[in-house]
Protein backbone atom coordinates (compact mmCIF):
# COMPACT_ATOMS: atom_id res chain seq x y z
CA UNK A 1 0.00 0.00 0.00
CA UNK A 2 1.23 3.43 -0.89
CA UNK A 3 1.56 6.20 1.68
CA UNK A 4 -1.57 8.19 2.36
CA UNK A 5 -1.50 11.64 0.84
CA UNK A 6 -3.80 14.60 1.14
CA UNK A 7 -6.29 14.37 -1.67
CA UNK A 8 -9.18 16.45 -0.33
CA UNK A 9 -8.21 20.00 0.50
CA UNK A 10 -9.50 21.75 3.60
CA UNK A 11 -11.90 23.68 1.36
CA UNK A 12 -13.38 20.54 -0.18
CA UNK A 13 -13.85 18.93 3.24
CA UNK A 14 -15.48 21.97 4.79
CA UNK A 15 -17.67 22.31 1.72
CA UNK A 16 -18.75 18.68 1.92
CA UNK A 17 -19.68 18.56 5.59
CA UNK A 18 -21.26 22.01 5.77
CA UNK A 19 -23.40 21.05 2.81
CA UNK A 20 -24.52 17.91 4.62
CA UNK A 21 -25.50 19.89 7.71
CA UNK A 22 -27.16 22.75 5.83
CA UNK A 23 -29.13 20.40 3.59
CA UNK A 24 -30.50 18.49 6.57
CA UNK A 25 -31.45 21.69 8.39
CA UNK A 26 -33.04 23.17 5.26
CA UNK A 27 -35.03 19.98 4.79
CA UNK A 28 -36.28 20.07 8.37
CA UNK A 29 -37.20 23.77 8.33
CA UNK A 30 -39.11 23.37 5.04
CA UNK A 31 -42.01 21.78 6.88
CA UNK A 32 -41.60 23.04 10.44
CA UNK A 33 -42.86 26.56 9.71
CA UNK A 34 -39.47 28.22 10.27
CA UNK A 35 -39.61 30.06 6.97
CA UNK A 36 -37.06 32.70 7.88
CA UNK A 37 -34.52 30.07 8.88
CA UNK A 38 -35.26 28.06 5.77
CA UNK A 39 -34.42 31.07 3.62
CA UNK A 40 -31.20 31.79 5.49
CA UNK A 41 -30.18 28.15 5.07
CA UNK A 42 -31.03 28.39 1.37
CA UNK A 43 -28.75 31.40 1.03
CA UNK A 44 -25.99 29.55 2.85
CA UNK A 45 -26.30 26.59 0.47
CA UNK A 46 -26.22 29.02 -2.47
CA UNK A 47 -23.05 30.65 -1.19
CA UNK A 48 -21.44 27.23 -0.68
CA UNK A 49 -22.35 26.13 -4.20
CA UNK A 50 -21.02 29.32 -5.79
CA UNK A 51 -17.80 28.98 -3.79
CA UNK A 52 -17.47 25.35 -4.88
CA UNK A 53 -17.94 26.26 -8.52
CA UNK A 54 -15.32 29.00 -8.35
CA UNK A 55 -13.02 26.55 -6.60
CA UNK A 56 -13.70 23.90 -9.24
CA UNK A 57 -12.80 26.35 -11.98
CA UNK A 58 -9.78 28.08 -10.49
CA UNK A 59 -8.06 25.79 -7.97
CA UNK A 60 -5.43 23.29 -8.97
CA UNK A 61 -5.90 20.23 -6.72
CA UNK A 62 -8.09 17.17 -7.03
CA UNK A 63 -11.09 19.40 -6.52
CA UNK A 64 -10.63 21.12 -9.89
CA UNK A 65 -13.53 20.20 -12.19
CA UNK A 66 -11.32 19.47 -15.20
CA UNK A 67 -9.58 16.75 -13.19
CA UNK A 68 -12.74 14.75 -12.80
CA UNK A 69 -14.61 15.21 -16.03
CA UNK A 70 -14.64 11.77 -17.61
CA UNK A 71 -16.08 10.61 -20.92
CA UNK A 72 -19.22 8.46 -20.81
CA UNK A 73 -17.09 5.55 -22.05
CA UNK A 74 -14.74 5.77 -19.09
CA UNK A 75 -17.69 6.09 -16.68
CA UNK A 76 -19.32 3.06 -18.25
CA UNK A 77 -16.20 0.90 -18.04
CA UNK A 78 -15.67 2.03 -14.44
CA UNK A 79 -19.22 0.96 -13.64
CA UNK A 80 -18.64 -2.40 -15.31
CA UNK A 81 -15.45 -2.86 -13.31
CA UNK A 82 -17.34 -2.21 -10.08
CA UNK A 83 -20.02 -4.76 -10.94
CA UNK A 84 -17.38 -7.34 -11.90
CA UNK A 85 -15.59 -6.74 -8.60
CA UNK A 86 -12.48 -5.34 -10.32
CA UNK A 87 -12.89 -1.60 -9.92
CA UNK A 88 -10.09 0.62 -11.19
CA UNK A 89 -8.55 2.81 -8.49
CA UNK A 90 -8.41 6.58 -8.84
CA UNK A 91 -6.60 9.02 -6.58
CA UNK A 92 -9.21 11.75 -6.70
CA UNK A 93 -12.83 11.32 -7.76
CA UNK A 94 -13.49 8.06 -9.59
CA UNK A 95 -15.64 8.35 -12.76
CA UNK A 96 -18.79 7.11 -11.01
CA UNK A 97 -18.08 9.30 -7.99
CA UNK A 98 -17.51 12.29 -10.25
CA UNK A 99 -20.79 11.69 -12.07
CA UNK A 100 -22.50 11.76 -8.67
CA UNK A 101 -20.76 15.00 -7.69
CA UNK A 102 -22.03 16.72 -10.83
CA UNK A 103 -25.52 15.27 -10.43
CA UNK A 104 -25.71 16.51 -6.82
CA UNK A 105 -24.33 19.96 -7.58
CA UNK A 106 -26.62 20.28 -10.62
CA UNK A 107 -29.73 19.34 -8.65
CA UNK A 108 -28.80 21.62 -5.76
CA UNK A 109 -28.20 24.57 -8.09
CA UNK A 110 -31.58 24.01 -9.72
CA UNK A 111 -33.16 23.73 -6.27
CA UNK A 112 -31.78 27.01 -4.92
CA UNK A 113 -32.57 28.76 -8.22
CA UNK A 114 -36.20 27.58 -8.00
CA UNK A 115 -36.31 28.64 -4.36
CA UNK A 116 -35.10 32.16 -5.16
CA UNK A 117 -37.65 32.50 -7.98
CA UNK A 118 -40.51 31.34 -5.75
CA UNK A 119 -39.33 33.58 -2.92
CA UNK A 120 -39.52 36.68 -5.08
CA UNK A 121 -42.88 35.75 -6.61
CA UNK A 122 -44.68 34.32 -3.58
CA UNK A 123 -42.96 35.87 -0.57
CA UNK A 124 -42.05 39.34 -1.87
CA UNK A 125 -38.64 38.93 -0.33
CA UNK A 126 -35.08 38.00 -1.09
CA UNK A 127 -32.35 39.02 -3.52
CA UNK A 128 -34.43 38.78 -6.71
CA UNK A 129 -37.21 40.82 -5.15
CA UNK A 130 -34.74 43.48 -4.09
CA UNK A 131 -33.38 43.53 -7.62
CA UNK A 132 -36.93 44.17 -8.82
CA UNK A 133 -37.24 40.84 -10.61
CA UNK A 134 -40.79 39.48 -10.63
CA UNK A 135 -41.13 36.21 -12.55
CA UNK A 136 -44.21 35.39 -14.63
CA UNK A 137 -46.97 33.40 -12.89
CA UNK A 138 -46.63 30.22 -14.97
CA UNK A 139 -42.88 30.04 -14.59
CA UNK A 140 -43.08 30.75 -10.86
CA UNK A 141 -45.63 27.97 -10.40
CA UNK A 142 -43.33 25.52 -12.13
CA UNK A 143 -40.42 26.57 -9.96
CA UNK A 144 -42.63 26.28 -6.86
CA UNK A 145 -43.52 22.69 -7.79
CA UNK A 146 -39.93 21.91 -8.65
CA UNK A 147 -38.80 23.28 -5.31
CA UNK A 148 -41.16 20.82 -3.62
CA UNK A 149 -40.23 17.60 -5.45
CA UNK A 150 -36.55 18.07 -6.23
CA UNK A 151 -35.50 17.52 -2.58
CA UNK A 152 -36.91 14.00 -2.73
CA UNK A 153 -34.89 13.28 -5.88
CA UNK A 154 -31.88 14.63 -4.00
CA UNK A 155 -32.53 12.33 -1.07
CA UNK A 156 -32.58 9.43 -3.54
CA UNK A 157 -29.26 10.56 -5.01
CA UNK A 158 -27.78 10.98 -1.52
CA UNK A 159 -28.79 7.43 -0.62
CA UNK A 160 -27.12 6.17 -3.82
CA UNK A 161 -24.07 8.33 -3.04
CA UNK A 162 -23.71 6.84 0.44
CA UNK A 163 -24.22 3.30 -0.85
CA UNK A 164 -21.65 3.94 -3.57
CA UNK A 165 -19.13 5.22 -1.06
CA UNK A 166 -19.71 2.22 1.22
CA UNK A 167 -19.25 -0.15 -1.73
CA UNK A 168 -16.04 1.62 -2.71
CA UNK A 169 -14.84 1.37 0.92
CA UNK A 170 -15.32 -2.38 0.78
CA UNK A 171 -13.87 -2.88 -2.68
CA UNK A 172 -10.77 -0.76 -2.08
CA UNK A 173 -10.42 -1.63 1.62
CA UNK A 174 -10.18 2.01 2.48
CA UNK A 175 -12.17 4.20 4.85
CA UNK A 176 -13.37 6.90 2.46
CA UNK A 177 -15.57 8.59 5.06
CA UNK A 178 -12.49 9.24 7.19
CA UNK A 179 -10.72 10.44 4.05
CA UNK A 180 -13.35 13.17 3.74
CA UNK A 181 -12.48 14.21 7.32
CA UNK A 182 -8.70 14.00 7.31
CA UNK A 183 -8.32 14.56 3.57
CA UNK A 184 -5.90 11.64 3.33
CA UNK A 185 -6.36 8.85 0.84
CA UNK A 186 -4.04 6.08 -0.30
CA UNK A 187 -2.94 6.42 -3.89
CA UNK A 188 -2.60 3.32 -6.00
CA UNK A 189 -2.92 -0.22 -4.82
CA UNK B 1 -10.48 30.67 3.17
CA UNK B 2 -10.53 33.82 5.32
CA UNK B 3 -11.77 35.79 2.35
CA UNK B 4 -14.52 33.23 1.90
CA UNK B 5 -15.58 33.56 5.54
CA UNK B 6 -15.59 37.34 5.30
CA UNK B 7 -17.75 37.18 2.22
CA UNK B 8 -20.08 34.82 4.00
CA UNK B 9 -20.43 37.16 6.98
CA UNK B 10 -20.96 40.19 4.77
CA UNK B 11 -23.68 38.34 2.88
CA UNK B 12 -25.48 37.48 6.11
CA UNK B 13 -25.17 40.97 7.51
CA UNK B 14 -26.62 42.37 4.29
CA UNK B 15 -29.45 39.89 4.38
CA UNK B 16 -30.39 40.66 7.97
CA UNK B 17 -30.35 44.36 7.24
CA UNK B 18 -32.64 43.88 4.25
CA UNK B 19 -34.93 41.36 5.85
CA UNK B 20 -35.94 43.54 8.78
CA UNK B 21 -38.15 46.32 7.58
CA UNK B 22 -36.90 48.62 10.24
CA UNK B 23 -33.21 47.95 10.01
CA UNK B 24 -31.74 47.41 13.47
CA UNK B 25 -33.81 47.60 16.59
CA UNK B 26 -37.48 47.16 15.86
CA UNK B 27 -38.18 43.47 15.33
CA UNK B 28 -40.19 42.14 12.48
CA UNK B 29 -43.32 40.58 13.96
CA UNK B 30 -44.93 37.43 12.72
CA UNK B 31 -48.36 37.30 11.14
CA UNK B 32 -50.76 40.22 11.11
CA UNK B 33 -51.17 42.53 14.10
CA UNK B 34 -54.06 41.07 16.14
CA UNK B 35 -55.78 44.33 17.04
CA UNK B 36 -59.32 44.53 18.35
CA UNK B 37 -61.83 47.34 18.69
CA UNK B 38 -65.28 46.69 20.10
CA UNK B 39 -66.97 49.18 17.81
CA UNK B 40 -65.36 47.54 14.80
CA UNK B 41 -66.32 44.07 16.03
CA UNK B 42 -69.97 45.02 16.41
CA UNK B 43 -70.15 47.07 13.20
CA UNK B 44 -68.36 44.70 10.86
CA UNK B 45 -68.17 41.37 12.62
CA UNK B 46 -71.77 40.38 12.10
CA UNK B 47 -71.77 38.75 8.66
CA UNK B 48 -68.13 37.64 8.60
CA UNK B 49 -65.32 37.87 11.12
CA UNK B 50 -63.97 41.37 11.53
CA UNK B 51 -61.00 41.17 9.18
CA UNK B 52 -57.78 42.44 10.72
CA UNK B 53 -56.96 45.95 9.51
CA UNK B 54 -53.47 44.70 8.58
CA UNK B 55 -54.92 42.63 5.73
CA UNK B 56 -55.54 45.64 3.45
CA UNK B 57 -53.80 48.97 2.85
CA UNK B 58 -55.37 52.18 4.14
CA UNK B 59 -56.57 53.27 0.70
CA UNK B 60 -58.62 50.06 0.38
CA UNK B 61 -60.26 50.60 3.75
CA UNK B 62 -61.09 54.19 2.82
CA UNK B 63 -62.78 53.02 -0.36
CA UNK B 64 -64.68 50.24 1.42
CA UNK B 65 -65.79 52.59 4.21
CA UNK B 66 -67.12 55.27 1.91
CA UNK B 67 -70.77 55.90 2.95
CA UNK B 68 -72.00 55.16 -0.58
CA UNK B 69 -69.90 52.01 -0.81
CA UNK B 70 -71.28 50.72 2.50
CA UNK B 71 -74.82 50.94 1.18
CA UNK B 72 -73.89 48.37 -1.43
CA UNK B 73 -71.28 46.27 0.30
CA UNK B 74 -70.87 43.19 -1.92
CA UNK B 75 -74.63 43.21 -2.43
CA UNK B 76 -75.44 43.77 1.26
CA UNK B 77 -76.24 46.89 3.19
CA UNK B 78 -73.56 47.57 5.78
CA UNK B 79 -74.44 51.22 6.49
CA UNK B 80 -73.18 52.75 9.75
CA UNK B 81 -74.01 55.81 11.82
CA UNK B 82 -71.56 58.57 10.95
CA UNK B 83 -69.68 58.61 14.32
CA UNK B 84 -69.29 54.83 14.19
CA UNK B 85 -68.18 54.94 10.58
CA UNK B 86 -65.51 57.52 11.40
CA UNK B 87 -64.24 55.64 14.44
CA UNK B 88 -64.06 52.35 12.55
CA UNK B 89 -62.42 53.99 9.54
CA UNK B 90 -59.84 55.64 11.78
CA UNK B 91 -59.10 52.33 13.51
CA UNK B 92 -58.73 50.51 10.19
CA UNK B 93 -56.50 53.10 8.54
CA UNK B 94 -54.27 53.46 11.59
CA UNK B 95 -53.56 49.73 11.65
CA UNK B 96 -53.63 49.12 7.89
CA UNK B 97 -51.14 46.93 6.05
CA UNK B 98 -49.12 49.88 4.76
CA UNK B 99 -48.63 51.15 8.32
CA UNK B 100 -47.58 47.83 9.80
CA UNK B 101 -44.30 46.11 10.60
CA UNK B 102 -45.92 42.70 10.81
CA UNK B 103 -44.60 40.20 8.30
CA UNK B 104 -47.83 39.35 6.48
CA UNK B 105 -48.92 42.98 6.31
CA UNK B 106 -45.56 44.02 4.92
CA UNK B 107 -45.93 41.41 2.18
CA UNK B 108 -49.48 42.47 1.41
CA UNK B 109 -48.32 46.07 1.07
CA UNK B 110 -45.37 45.07 -1.09
CA UNK B 111 -47.55 43.09 -3.44
CA UNK B 112 -49.66 46.25 -3.95
CA UNK B 113 -46.77 48.53 -4.76
CA UNK B 114 -48.30 49.26 -8.14
CA UNK B 115 -50.81 51.43 -6.26
CA UNK B 116 -53.93 49.40 -7.02
CA UNK B 117 -56.77 49.47 -4.50
CA UNK B 118 -58.38 46.04 -4.06
CA UNK B 119 -61.72 45.89 -2.24
CA UNK B 120 -61.15 42.27 -1.34
CA UNK B 121 -58.36 40.70 0.69
CA UNK B 122 -58.73 37.70 -1.58
CA UNK B 123 -57.73 39.91 -4.51
CA UNK B 124 -54.45 41.05 -3.00
CA UNK B 125 -51.74 39.45 -5.19
CA UNK B 126 -49.85 38.04 -2.21
CA UNK B 127 -52.98 36.36 -0.80
CA UNK B 128 -54.04 35.17 -4.26
CA UNK B 129 -50.66 33.65 -4.99
CA UNK B 130 -50.41 31.94 -1.63
CA UNK B 131 -53.70 30.12 -2.26
CA UNK B 132 -53.28 29.50 -5.97
CA UNK B 133 -52.32 25.86 -5.52
CA UNK B 134 -55.30 24.85 -3.39
CA UNK B 135 -57.76 22.87 -5.53
CA UNK B 136 -61.24 24.44 -5.95
CA UNK B 137 -62.87 21.37 -4.41
CA UNK B 138 -61.28 22.27 -1.07
CA UNK B 139 -62.64 25.84 -1.15
CA UNK B 140 -65.70 26.56 -3.33
CA UNK B 141 -66.67 22.89 -3.57
CA UNK B 142 -66.17 22.43 0.18
CA UNK B 143 -69.44 22.85 2.08
CA UNK B 144 -67.58 23.67 5.29
CA UNK B 145 -65.60 26.53 3.69
CA UNK B 146 -67.50 27.86 0.64
CA UNK B 147 -65.26 30.84 0.01
CA UNK B 148 -61.65 31.85 0.40
CA UNK B 149 -62.97 34.90 2.25
CA UNK B 150 -63.67 32.70 5.28
CA UNK B 151 -60.09 32.80 6.50
CA UNK B 152 -60.89 31.40 9.95
CA UNK B 153 -62.25 28.14 8.58
CA UNK B 154 -58.75 27.06 7.62
CA UNK B 155 -56.40 29.30 9.59
CA UNK B 156 -56.82 27.96 13.09
CA UNK B 157 -54.72 30.61 14.87
CA UNK B 158 -55.82 33.63 12.87
CA UNK B 159 -58.57 34.94 15.13
CA UNK B 160 -56.67 35.14 18.41
CA UNK B 161 -53.10 35.64 17.26
CA UNK B 162 -53.22 36.89 13.69
CA UNK B 163 -51.02 33.95 12.66
CA UNK B 164 -51.54 32.51 9.17
CA UNK B 165 -48.50 30.21 8.94
CA UNK B 166 -48.80 27.15 6.77
CA UNK B 167 -48.24 24.80 9.70
CA UNK B 168 -51.32 26.16 11.50
CA UNK B 169 -53.63 25.53 8.53
CA UNK B 170 -56.27 22.84 8.64
CA UNK B 171 -58.79 22.64 5.79
CA UNK B 172 -62.13 21.33 7.11
CA UNK B 173 -62.98 17.95 5.66
CA UNK B 174 -59.41 17.34 4.54
CA UNK B 175 -56.64 16.05 6.69
CA UNK B 176 -53.96 18.47 7.85
CA UNK B 177 -52.85 20.41 4.80
CA UNK B 178 -49.42 19.14 3.96
CA UNK B 179 -47.31 19.57 0.89
C1 LIG C 1 -74.72 42.70 6.16
C2 LIG C 1 -73.58 41.82 6.24
C3 LIG C 1 -72.21 42.48 6.21
C4 LIG C 1 -71.72 43.45 7.05
C5 LIG C 1 -72.43 44.12 8.22
C6 LIG C 1 -70.37 43.69 6.63
N1 LIG C 1 -70.04 42.90 5.59
FE1 LIG C 1 -68.23 42.78 4.70
N2 LIG C 1 -68.92 41.39 3.44
C7 LIG C 1 -70.22 40.91 3.39
C8 LIG C 1 -70.35 40.00 2.28
C9 LIG C 1 -71.63 39.24 1.90
C10 LIG C 1 -69.10 39.93 1.65
C11 LIG C 1 -68.71 39.10 0.45
C12 LIG C 1 -68.21 37.75 0.94
C13 LIG C 1 -67.92 36.78 -0.17
O1 LIG C 1 -67.89 37.16 -1.32
O2 LIG C 1 -67.64 35.63 0.18
C14 LIG C 1 -68.22 40.81 2.40
C15 LIG C 1 -66.88 41.00 2.11
C16 LIG C 1 -66.05 41.85 2.78
C17 LIG C 1 -64.65 42.02 2.48
C18 LIG C 1 -63.86 41.30 1.40
C19 LIG C 1 -63.50 39.90 1.83
C20 LIG C 1 -62.74 39.19 0.75
O3 LIG C 1 -63.34 38.46 -0.01
O4 LIG C 1 -61.52 39.37 0.68
C21 LIG C 1 -64.18 42.96 3.34
C22 LIG C 1 -62.75 43.47 3.42
C23 LIG C 1 -65.29 43.37 4.17
N3 LIG C 1 -66.40 42.67 3.83
C24 LIG C 1 -65.18 44.34 5.15
C25 LIG C 1 -66.28 44.76 5.91
C26 LIG C 1 -66.23 45.87 6.81
C27 LIG C 1 -65.02 46.75 7.06
C28 LIG C 1 -67.45 45.95 7.39
C29 LIG C 1 -67.91 46.97 8.41
C30 LIG C 1 -68.17 48.26 7.86
C31 LIG C 1 -68.27 44.89 6.85
N4 LIG C 1 -67.53 44.20 5.95
C32 LIG C 1 -69.55 44.64 7.23
C33 LIG C 1 -71.21 41.21 4.28
C34 LIG C 1 -71.14 42.14 5.28
C1 LIG D 1 -59.56 26.68 2.16
C2 LIG D 1 -58.80 27.02 3.33
C3 LIG D 1 -58.20 28.43 3.40
C4 LIG D 1 -58.90 29.61 3.50
C5 LIG D 1 -60.39 29.83 3.52
C6 LIG D 1 -57.89 30.65 3.60
N1 LIG D 1 -56.63 30.08 3.54
FE1 LIG D 1 -54.86 31.07 3.70
N2 LIG D 1 -53.86 29.34 3.36
C7 LIG D 1 -54.45 28.10 3.20
C8 LIG D 1 -53.40 27.13 2.89
C9 LIG D 1 -53.61 25.65 2.63
C10 LIG D 1 -52.18 27.83 2.89
C11 LIG D 1 -50.79 27.27 2.60
C12 LIG D 1 -50.57 27.35 1.09
C13 LIG D 1 -49.22 26.87 0.64
O1 LIG D 1 -48.23 27.43 1.08
O2 LIG D 1 -49.17 25.96 -0.17
C14 LIG D 1 -52.51 29.22 3.19
C15 LIG D 1 -51.57 30.23 3.29
C16 LIG D 1 -51.85 31.52 3.69
C17 LIG D 1 -50.88 32.52 3.96
C18 LIG D 1 -49.36 32.33 3.86
C19 LIG D 1 -48.88 31.50 5.02
C20 LIG D 1 -47.44 31.05 4.90
O3 LIG D 1 -47.01 30.27 5.76
O4 LIG D 1 -46.76 31.46 3.97
C21 LIG D 1 -51.53 33.66 4.32
C22 LIG D 1 -50.92 34.98 4.72
C23 LIG D 1 -52.94 33.36 4.27
N3 LIG D 1 -53.11 32.05 3.90
C24 LIG D 1 -53.95 34.27 4.58
C25 LIG D 1 -55.30 34.00 4.40
C26 LIG D 1 -56.33 35.00 4.54
C27 LIG D 1 -56.10 36.45 4.92
C28 LIG D 1 -57.51 34.37 4.29
C29 LIG D 1 -58.91 34.97 4.26
C30 LIG D 1 -59.09 36.09 3.36
C31 LIG D 1 -57.21 32.97 4.00
N4 LIG D 1 -55.86 32.79 4.07
C32 LIG D 1 -58.16 32.00 3.74
C33 LIG D 1 -55.79 27.80 3.31
C34 LIG D 1 -56.79 28.73 3.41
Amino acid sequence: MAHPQVVWSLFVRIFHWSLVILFVLAYITSSSGDDDWHMILGYAVTVLLVARILYGLFSSGYGRFSRFIYSPKVIWSHAKGIVQGKPAHYEGHSPMGAAMVFALIGCLLTLVFAGLIYQSWGEYEGPLWWLGFMPADGFAHEMWDLHKWLPDILIGLIVLHVLGVLLACVQHRENLVRAMVTGKKCSGE
Amino acid sequence: MIRFLLLFTAFFAAQTAFASDNFLGVPRFKGVKPVFNSNYESSCGECHFAYFPGLLPGRSWKKLMDPKALEDHFGENAELEEPDRLEVLNFLVRNAADQSHYKRSVKIARSLRDGSTPLRITEVPYIKRKHSEIPAKMIKGNKKVRSLSNCLKCHTQAKEKGIFDEDTVSIPGYREWDD
